[in-house]
């Protein structure tokens, strides 16, 4: 059984000219121990997906339908106070490291071990003192910084912080939204480095999202794209690696330079995203794409499902008469 | 939080500072004015013989032109708590009317001050936590209409309404006529029954913008990541309100107390006037009237050092509030 399992998952905003699909009809899974990543442009659906997961949407957002089950539980079927207890102690997030990720008037400590003390009552607060020093460790910060606040630490060491506050509670899933982001990039690897670490140790599997492909590449066991709101491509790195599918997939790997690669103009992918509110018909990214045929106009998308992953297009509805080499290679 | 020693004694200075130049104002300002206050009280006192004269300029120290020698005496009079002699008043020190009429604006702007943050405080907070509700759209509009009406009108429409219509307060002064005659208990009933009216309408005309400031921070502070983390983990309602929310979002509104705290001696002139309330509003306003210049410097620097005072207060209790000041 996987950790995680999402099918059909739809998530509609509220808005004066109706609903508003941020997130229409996604499915996938993560399997213990896996980073699995999703990847788009902005207003995609990604971080609505993830934040529906952790019942974290605000404003008039709700969940239209579908089913999110995690460790075979119906997530979506508790209500509010049974759904506490999978808060921190079994699903986690790092958000975007801005400067707010932290309390401001609030020291590090305090942070640290409120979510341990909220959970775990029977604490004393001496022991989550001593947890938050251990976990100080495990992210190597000093256990000084502990008396700090926020304001008085670097951003890359805040969202050290950040991650040593979502381990505390050994959680199965953390979900991380653009983690990295707002970082250098020196102390972009460092963060990554940890988070690869800290799995490995303690195995618990992430939703990492983000908009940067090649850092996915990187560290993610299995790449979803989602394009105005739906899943476009699931492919293992490995296919990535060897060439995307999805003609969406391999724009965006597309606008992004490669340091070691032959030098080639980048392309962008030319057109912006559907209206939501009143989505067209068949394939979402027909207009923006370079091999359109004639039914992505009504038909929905052909879906191809191999070991690789798997494919919505119907460039691949008939895989004895398509020259994979044609639209593979860039 | 420790308070950092360099800070507090740079606050201290920044404040001992600025008490100086107030006192420097304070001692040039009258004498910018032309006219001499002896000869004035001379003449009006029909004792007008030039030796009534120079005894009073003496009394007012000012039997030597040179402004440093003025300076110096003002200074020392100052240090033993000598403000001099109002002229209106004549002869009753400075000091003795400001204390007079000093306990009276206290009790109404001091209360209607505490009352009104407090009130503005919690409605704001409601009204953030639950946008979009009856409560909340009637507060802000009511809100809205307060601070748009002249705030003196308030307490014209209350006399109105309470004082004269209904007869249920009385429409000004602080205390009832047969005051002198009544009990103890009798008398703290008197000045408590007139002070209500007083302190509901200044309670009221200021406690629009304390609703609007509170809320409007904190419904920002509500949409911060950190308020998404706290609801991640877990953390009980309570906490993620108070901890998270309100206290981030309090600091601004905490400000406002503090410098609202420091104007309290200053009284509330209109509102003084409009309830014929005696405190140093009134007193400041009859003293400008007057041409009384003593009482007016007083006054003044009685109002001066109370805002230097509590400002300075309120610059030492900030970094227990919002650690990220207390930087050097």
């Amino acid at each position: 059984m996987s950790l995680l399992e999402i099918n059909d998952l739809r998530i509609e905003y509220v808005s004066a000219r109706g609903p508003f699909k941020a997130v229409d009809g996604v499915s996938f899974t993560i399997e213990r121990g896996e980073i699995f990543g999703l990847a788009g442009e902005s207003g995609c659906g990604k971080s609505t997906t993830a934040y529906g997961i952790g019942r974290l949407l605000r404003g008039p957002a709700r969940i239209a339908g579908g089913s999110i089950r995690f460790d075979g539980t119906e997530l979506t079927e508790l209500s509010d106070a049974q759904f506490d207890a999978y808060r921190w102690a079994r699903i986690s997030i790092v958000l975007q490291s801005a400067m707010n990720n932290l309390n401001p008037v609030m020291k590090i400590k305090e942070q640290l071990i409120d979510a341990i003390l909220a959970h775990r009552k029977a604490t004393l607060r001496s022991d989550a003192l001593r947890q938050a020093g251990e976990l100080m460790e495990l992210v190597d910060l000093p256990k000084d910084r502990l008396e700090r606040f926020p304001h008085e630490l670097s951003g890359g060491m805040r969202q050290r912080v950040v991650i040593a506050m979502a381990l505390a509670l050994r959680p199965e899933l953390i979900i991380m939204d653009e983690p990295t982001t707002a970082l250098d990039v020196i102390t972009q690897k460092g963060i990554i480095d940890k988070i690869i670490e800290l799995k490995r140790a303690f195995g618990f599997s992430v939703l990492f999202i983000t908009h940067d492909l090649p850092l996915m590449l990187e560290i993610c066991d299995r790449i979803g794209v989602m394009y105005a709101g739906r899943i476009a491509e699931i492919a293992t790195r490995e296919r990535m690696l060897a060439g995307a599918r999805h003609p969406y997939t391999q724009g965006l790997l597309r606008s992004f330079p490669s340091l070691t690669g032959p030098r080639v103009r980048l392309e962008g992918i030319p057109g912006s995203t559907p209206d939501l509110i009143a989505p067209p018909q068949g394939c979402r990214f027909r207009e923006r794409c370079p091999h359109a045929l004639p039914q992505c106009g009504n038909e929905a998308p052909f879906v191809l499902e191999d070991r690789d992953g798997r494919v919505s297009c119907h460039l691949y509805a008939k895989e004895e008469a398509f020259d994979e080499a044609a639209v593979a290679s860039p | 939080m420790r308070i950092q020693p360099s800070y507090a004694v740079r606050r201290v200075a920044f404040a001992a500072a600025t008490l100086l130049a107030a006192i420097v104002m304070n001692f040039l300002l009258p004498r910018l004015i032309a006219g001499n206050p002896a000869e004035m009280i001379a003449s009006q006192t029909a004792l007008g013989s030039p030796e009534v004269a120079e005894a009073i300029k003496k009394q007012f120290g000012l039997e030597n032109d040179s402004l440093l020698y003025q300076f110096k005496q003002y200074i020392v009079q100052l240090v033993h708590g000598n403000l001099g002699i109002s002229y209106f008043n004549y002869p009753t020190p400075v000091a003795e009317v400001l204390l007079k009429a000093l306990p009276w604006t206290l009790g109404i702007v001091l209360l209607s001050t505490v009352l009104s943050y407090a009130a503005g405080w919690l409605i704001g907070i409601r009204g953030a936590l639950k946008p979009g509700t009856w409560f909340d759209n009637a507060a802000l509009g009511v809100s809205f209409f307060i601070n748009s009406v002249p705030y003196f009108w308030i307490g014209i429409l209350l006399i109105l309404l309470f004082g004269y219509k209904l007869d249920w307060f009385p429409m000004g002064q602080a205390f009832s006529v047969d005051y002198d005659s009544l009990s103890a208990a009798g008398k703290l009933r008197s000045i408590s029954y007139h002070t209500v009216l007083p302190i509901v309408s200044l309670a009221i005309a200021s406690l629009a913008s304390h609703i609007l400031v509170l809320r409007n921070n904190l419904s920002r502070a509500l949409t911060e990541d950190y308020m998404v983390l706290a609801r991640a983990k877990g953390l009980s309602g309570r906490r993620r309100t108070f901890h998270y929310g309100v206290r981030n979002a309090f600091l601004p509104s905490f400000t406002g107390f503090m410098l609202s705290l420091g104007h309290v001696v200053g009284g509330a002139i209109t509102m003084e006037i409009v309830f014929s309330y005696p405190g140093i509003g009134m007193l400041t306003y009859n003293a400008i009237l007057n041409h009384d210049y003593p009482l007016i410097q007083g006054a003044f620097l009685m109002i001066a050092v109370s805002i230097i005072a509590v400002n300075l207060l309120a610059d030492l209790i900030y970094p227990f509030i919002d650690p990220r000041v207390n930087l050097n």
